[in-house]
């Protein structure tokens, strides 16, 4: 558009060539090259009044040419023409060169903007795994107090529960004999104690043992099972023996199962005669065969499903 | 080289200009162009203040300018003043020419150097500068 407008004047420099009037100077023709690259660059957008002044001075040339051909007038007004359009092509440059740094300078920005607002994001999101964290090691803490005083309550209940299975024992050991084993505990109570001689019914006085007996048996664990064994010595014939050692091992047992101790978990059986623990010639040897034993064993509780009683 | 003689051109012309100035008021010349001579010093100075002397091309435009410059003082003590005139206003349009192409060549350096800083920043948040 501006070149355009320029047409007139730049054929108006031309027109005396073809009339055969003075050549222009150097200066002019290099002024008329620098204009039309000045109005040819992004000056005519950028710097239009640095451009319009180049335009002022080179018309001004152009009428110094037309007026006086070759004259130092005229090569002075083209020198200034000249640099006015170089000055308006270069202060172009600067224009664009500015507003590139501008735009730099707002992306920077806008990165920096960003980095930071990524840094404060990951700030958070450590703050808040430390803040997780900080709740799980105090969730922890409270667990371990919790456990901590349920061992401490479990020890002294078990402390409590061993003082009181050795109290049982100690008064079981009294009046019954004691021998335990790795598998199995057998306690040992004389006939004498529990029965009258040839009867089958307990007496009063073996209530207060075999009391003993059921408080010692029910600190032991609940799924050991327990045999009731009836003995007796060798006195009359095996059949009764037999029969009668059965008879006591069962009062024995329902005595027992009155006072507490699971049915299931309990049996009896009558050995008669046949394991003598002591000579039956004399009486002392006797005495010490009539017996009850209780054989508290190891073996699982479903044993008593074979139910020898 | 030339540049260091002209250096002290601006300051010499300007010592000449005073005393021409000071002289006979009886003198039959045209008077001394003080305010070209002032112009064309100032552009000058404010082109060699922006390091024009570190551009080639806008070295090559203060030369031209200091050489003007010279070349005016010479005309003004042979009291040539119309054609000093000329010179100074020609030196001053080279001057404003080497100011313009100093302050292009600098910013284009402070372009280069944000892109290189903007190339830094995106590198660093992981991405590519465009």
């Amino acid at each position: 558009m501006k070149l355009i407008g320029k047409l007139p004047c730049l054929m108006l420099a031309f027109l005396p060539l073809a009339c055969g009037a003075t050549a222009p100077t150097q200066q002019l023709v290099d002024a008329r090259r620098s204009y039309e690259l000045a109005a040819r660059s992004p000056a005519s957008t950028l710097t239009p009044a640095q451009l319009l002044e180049a335009e002022v001075a080179l018309n001004r040339a152009e009428q110094a040419h037309k007026s006086d051909p070759g004259s130092e007038s005229e090569r002075h007004l083209a020198y200034l023409a000249q640099r006015r359009s170089e000055i308006a092509m270069v202060e172009s440059e600067l224009v664009r060169s500015r507003t590139e740094l501008g735009s730099m300078k707002k992306s920077q920005e806008a990165v920096t903007e960003q980095g930071l607002k990524n840094a404060q994001n990951q700030v958070e999101a450590r703050d808040g795994q430390i803040q997780d964290l900080r709740a799980k090691e105090q969730q922890l803490n409270s667990s371990k107090a919790a456990l901590k005083g349920e061992l401490a309550g479990e020890r002294e209940a078990r402390l409590k529960a061993e003082a009181t299975a050795a109290a049982a024992l100690a008064s079981l050991k009294e009046v019954a004999m004691i021998k335990e084993e790795a598998t199995s505990m057998t306690i040992t109570l004389s006939g004498s104690v529990l029965f009258a001689t040839g009867q089958k019914v307990l007496l009063p006085i073996a209530k207060s043992s075999l009391d003993k007996v059921a408080e010692a048996l029910k600190l032991q664990r609940q799924d050991r099972p327990i045999v009731v064994l009836g003995h007796t010595d060798s006195m009359g014939s095996d059949e009764a023996n037999q029969a009668l050692s059965l008879a006591r091992a069962e009062a024995v047992r329902e005595y027992l199962v009155s006072q507490g101790i699971e049915s299931q978990r309990i049996s009896a059986a009558g050995k008669g005669e046949s394991t003598p623990v002591a000579d039956n010639k004399s009486a002392e040897g006797r005495a010490n065969n009539r017996r009850v034993e209780i054989v508290v064993s190891g073996a699982p509780t479903p044993a008593l499903a074979n139910g020898s009683r | 080289m030339l540049l260091r003689i002209s250096a002290g051109t601006g300051s010499r012309l300007a010592l000449l200009v005073g005393s021409l100035v000071l002289a006979p008021l009886g003198c039959a010349g045209a008077p001394v162009p003080t305010q070209n001579v002032a112009d064309a010093r100032a552009s000058a100075a404010a082109a060699q203040a922006v390091g024009a002397e570190k551009d080639p091309q806008a070295a090559l435009h203060l030369e031209l300018a200091n050489n003007n410059m010279a070349r005016a003082e010479r005309l003004i003590s042979n009291d040539e003043m119309d054609a000093a005139k000329v010179a100074l206003v020609e030196a001053k349009v080279d001057a404003d020419l080497a100011l313009k192409l100093a302050t292009l060549a600098e910013s284009r350096v402070e372009v280069a150097q944000a892109q290189e800083r903007l190339n830094d920043l995106t590198e660093q948040a992981g991405g590519t500068a465009q």
